[in-house]
């Protein structure tokens, strides 16, 4: 594996994904989200609802994260969903795959230019947004859970723009591309707690009260299946006892090691047999 | 040259076509694809791939490119074997691949695309933009090129690193004459330093003016190859001579000579005859002193070179076919006709 030539062909890449089209949507939908929650979440003066604690800037950074989840990964979607479809339609793919580059380097090339145009700016208004909220509260967010917010969030898209790229390698037209591209966005975005219900009922598990704590730990369970909750689940490390869901350590960290591998790997050998 | 071949031998590939049931989404089966394909061709050489729609030119191309897996079979090139092109990618340094019909789009420019392959090649792009005539072109979007703008693209993007084997896939397609003829001309030069091609076109008249050989290709298999004499001669389509003369009738005299294929009498008569054993000098001089004895002046006498859709229609057994093949010729004649009236 030539490293120097996947990573040269990434950032040609990136740089052509960061004049685009699809950037200049993308950037002020992320600097509204990430930095609006994160001012806005630290305001003392601003009112929450009972439910929702944020006291400490790791936990305005926790409750930012919901934001990310909406707008972050709708950017993978945007970046990812033809990223290998829409080259394929065209026949450029055909020009690409013919060159002498292994298939596996083409296909890391291109997941890791997706993931970055969407990653870098992200991480860098998060930054911005760690700075927003000391000037709220006058509190710095200890080195450690800054870590751990910015790691899980470029993991989170990570395992979106693996997830786009190979919905996207899958699609043999616009059409299925974006149905794939938005329907695993839904899926964990949007429909993950009606999932969690579903198996909870078929499973006998009390699931009328979302908030009971059998139903909590039953859904942490569940959240190991998706990206959203297994990024949440890490962030819950750093909460007080009270607000995490306690699922193990052990588990959470298995999941955040097969959600980086499998989906690479199935990308890799899909990328590797995928025709013209 | 340097005495070098490029050697296919026995490619074989069938397509899947998916067959999604509710059972099995990801069902396939067999479909058409191309069977036992082998010819050799000296290094250096322009090879015409010529074939009816749906006969295996680009499945071929696909292969020798490693696009595709072959099910079977292998490529030599200059003594090394490549049973695996797709997975040897080194090997594909040697081949140069442009596909047919590629629909370059986006804010990106050439200069950019091609900057881009040259780092999977590991090569500079060099002159290439100039080459092929996209230097006034070159830092415009995609969007703002036409069709032959981005035609000259993909030729460029094949010849990235100066590959000694070159794969065309409809070169000529979306070409105005004038770059049609720069491109022949590009790929006689090119051929002269030792660049294989091989070219696959329905334009025929394109493709005859420069190819030295041809592989006719029907329903996935090689029906002939060889040199443009030697496949006419093995068609038995060296064997027609063009006569056109005026004053009479000569369709008696000429029936005793040969077969008559083709008669017109406007201005003058032409008689396209056809004769199994061919002909001679004295047979010839025979014809022309029979036609003047008979009070007939023939002013032209000539032996007929069958053209490619002539030899692709004898070597399939089928008109239509050749017809199809030759559809794209005929476009222009038919609006011609259209504006004379």
């Amino acid at each position: 594996m030539n490293f120097h030539k996947v990573l040269a062909l990434a950032f040609d890449d990136l740089g052509q994904r960061t004049r685009s089209l699809r950037m200049l949507i993308l950037a002020p939908l992320l600097t509204l989200f990430i930095l609006g929650s994160c001012w806005g979440l630290s305001d003392p003066d601003a009112t929450l609802p009972s439910t929702i604690t944020a006291d400490t800037p790791y936990e305005v950074l926790f409750l930012a994260s919901l934001f990310i989840l909406l707008s972050a990964t709708l950017g993978v979607v945007l970046f990812g969903f033809d990223g290998i479809s829409k080259a394929r339609l065209s026949g450029t793919l055909a020009i690409e795959l013919s060159q002498p580059i292994e298939r596996k380097e083409l296909a890391l090339s291109m997941l890791i230019s997706t993931w970055l145009a969407v990653a870098l700016p992200t991480i860098i208004l998060s930054m911005i947004g760690i700075v927003l909220i000391r000037l709220q509260m006058g509190e710095w967010t200890s080195f450690a859970d800054a870590g751990l917010f910015l790691g899980a969030t470029a993991l989170l898209l990570f395992w979106y723009a693996v997830i786009q790229m190979y919905a996207s390698s899958l699609a043999r037209d616009m059409g299925s591309a974006i149905a794939l591209g938005i329907g695993a966005w839904l899926l964990f975005t949007m429909v993950w707690l009606l999932v969690t219900v579903l198996i909870a009922s078929a499973l006998g598990v009390e699931s009328n009260d979302t908030s009971s704590a059998v139903f909590e730990a039953f859904s942490a369970k569940v959240d190991l299946f998706s990206p959203n909750g297994v990024y949440h689940l890490l962030l819950e490390m750093r909460l007080a006892d009270d607000l995490s869901r306690n699922i193990s350590i052990l588990w959470v960290s298995l999941a955040t090691v097969l959600w980086t591998i499998l989906p690479l790997v199935a990308f890799i050998r899909r990328f590797e047999k995928i025709q013209p | 040259m340097d005495g070098a071949q490029l050697r296919v031998d026995g490619l074989s590939y069938r397509h899947r076509i998916a067959t999604p049931r509710l059972s099995n989404p990801w069902a396939t089966k067999l479909g058409p694809g191309i069977h036992n394909i082998s010819f050799s061709i000296p290094s250096g050489s322009i090879v015409g791939l010529v074939g009816p729609n749906g006969a295996g030119k680009t499945t071929l191309l696909h292969l020798m490119c490693g696009l595709r897996p072959a099910d079977s079979g292998r490529v030599q090139f200059d003594n090394k074997e490549w049973k695996d092109l797709k997975n040897e990618h080194s090997a594909r340094r040697n081949i140069g691949f442009m596909p047919d019909n590629v629909r370059w789009q986006g804010t990106s420019t050439p200069a950019k695309i091609l900057h881009r392959l040259s780092l999977m090649r590991e090569a500079e792009v060099g002159d290439l933009i100039e080459l092929v005539g996209l230097k006034s072109r070159c830092n415009e979007s995609l969007d703002s090129l036409s069709a032959g703008m981005r035609q000259r693209l993909s030729l460029a993007a094949a010849m990235i690193g100066s590959p000694r084997i070159l794969l065309l896939d409809e070169p000529f397609t979306g070409l105005d004459p004038v770059a049609q003829k720069a491109l022949q001309k590009l790929m006689l030069q090119l051929s002269e330093r030792g660049t294989t091609i091989i070219v696959s076109s329905h334009l025929l008249l394109e493709l005859e003016a420069i190819v030295d050989r041809v592989v006719l290709l029907n329903q996935g298999q090689v029906i002939i190859d060889g040199e443009l004499n030697t496949v006419r001669k093995k068609l038995r389509l060296d064997r027609r001579l063009i006569i056109e003369g005026s004053n009479g009738d000569p369709n008696e005299l000429l029936s005793e000579f040969g077969e008559l294929i083709e008669y017109s009498a406007e201005d003058g008569w032409s008689a396209t005859l056809e004769r199994s054993e061919g002909w001679s000098i004295k047979m010839r001089e025979d014809l022309v002193k029979r036609l003047h004895k008979a009070g007939m002046t023939p002013y032209r006498i000539e032996a007929r070179l069958a053209d490619l859709a002539e030899m692709l229609s004898a070597a399939t057994g089928e008109d239509d076919i050749s017809l199809t093949v030759a559809e794209a010729m005929m476009v222009p004649l038919q609006r011609k006709e259209v504006e004379e009236e």
